[in-house]
């Protein structure tokens, strides 16, 4: 079992998630700081492996150009069709969408995610309040598990959790997708394609600077 | 005299169903004020015409651990429930999804 999170306190998350069980959990860390923290944290623990994975807000290409250097995974955060095409120029591991009131999907972006093998991963986190933009996340998340049973691009929920009270268990997670009538074959072999990622993800803690970034 | 037959809804009527062993991870909650929780959630999400397709029923509730009974082909929806429901920090997950009522009861028992 798996999940991806943001940074947070890593002893009460290890706590948590202990409980569950997870044995993997992706972490989405924005500085170098936070990432040593979590390599760190990662080596010291048994039970649970975290995986650092940089998040990029705003196409920002600088800071991008930073981080690349540190051979980490990568996920973009996309709200628009720019940042959208600015993680293919990239070539980056995974995209995080916010959904604002236009839908920034088609056919042509799924298949440029299946060629650049790129994953999607959306957040229980980030589904409002509000009921207006909850549904409206909804129905843009419709539209793309319609595009992706064609397409086959590996997109799943996960819980986004900026605390340990917001982690779910994957086996909740993944009836959601069901709810817009996907099969539960493909959803099988989607949470394979993202634990292959984050399995086969080693890291030379040396490698990291702090004045890196 | 005559004998009045109890007239029985046959099984083909009644619809299929599945329980749902869940737990509370993280809190505790009592089998009233859950079970309100539950359907305000299930409300939220769902409305009135869909938690009326749901069937839900929660059949046991002891010790922070339960069995709900759900429509064989809305248990996805129970789970997504589950997922949504974050009052006052709780989290619950499902352990286990059985067709009878005695296994559900069983594993219930031996995870105790």
């Amino acid at each position: 079992m798996f999940d991806f999170v943001f940074f947070q306190d890593l002893k009460q998350l290890s706590i948590v998630a202990s409980k569950f069980p997870f044995e993997k959990i992706g972490v989405f860390v924005s500085s170098v700081d936070e990432l040593n923290e979590v390599l760190n944290f990662s080596n010291s623990s048994d039970s649970i492996y975290f995986v650092p994975i940089m998040l990029i807000e705003n196409a920002d290409n600088n800071f991008f150009n930073k981080v690349r250097s540190l051979n980490c995974l990568i996920a973009v955060k996309v709200s628009s069709v720019q940042e959208l095409s600015f993680s293919f120029k990239k070539d980056v591991d995974f995209i995080v969408p916010y959904f604002s009131l236009k839908n920034f999907f088609d056919p042509a972006a799924l298949k440029k995610l299946n060629e650049f093998n790129i994953k999607v991963i959306l957040l229980l986190s980030s589904i409002s309040p509000n009921s207006f933009y909850a549904s409206n996340f909804f129905r843009h998340s419709r539209f793309l598990f319609s595009l992706t049973s064609k397409f086959l691009t590996p997109v799943l929920f996960f819980s986004g959790a900026d605390n340990p009270s917001q982690l779910r268990s994957q086996f909740d997670l993944s009836s959601l997708p069901c709810l817009f009538n996907f099969e539960k074959s493909l959803i099988k072999s989607f949470y394979l394609d993202f634990d292959s990622v984050l399995s086969n993800f080693s890291f030379n803690v040396k490698s990291v600077s702090k004045n890196g970034v | 005299m005559v004998v009045k037959k109890k007239i029985h809804v046959p099984l083909s009527l009644r619809g299929k169903k599945r329980y749902v062993v869940f737990k509370f991870v993280i809190g505790e909650s009592s089998s009233q004020q859950f079970k309100k929780d539950l359907f305000d959630v299930a409300f939220s999400l769902f409305g009135v015409v869909g938690v009326s397709e749901l069937r839900l029923e929660l059949i046991d509730f002891e010790n922070n651990k339960g069995i709900i009974r759900v429509a064989n082909n809305k248990l996805s929806s129970l789970n997504s429930i589950f997922c949504f429901f974050n009052k006052d920090n709780c989290i619950v997950s499902s352990l286990l999804v059985s067709g009878s009522l005695k296994k559900a009861r069983l594993f219930l028992k031996d995870s105790c």
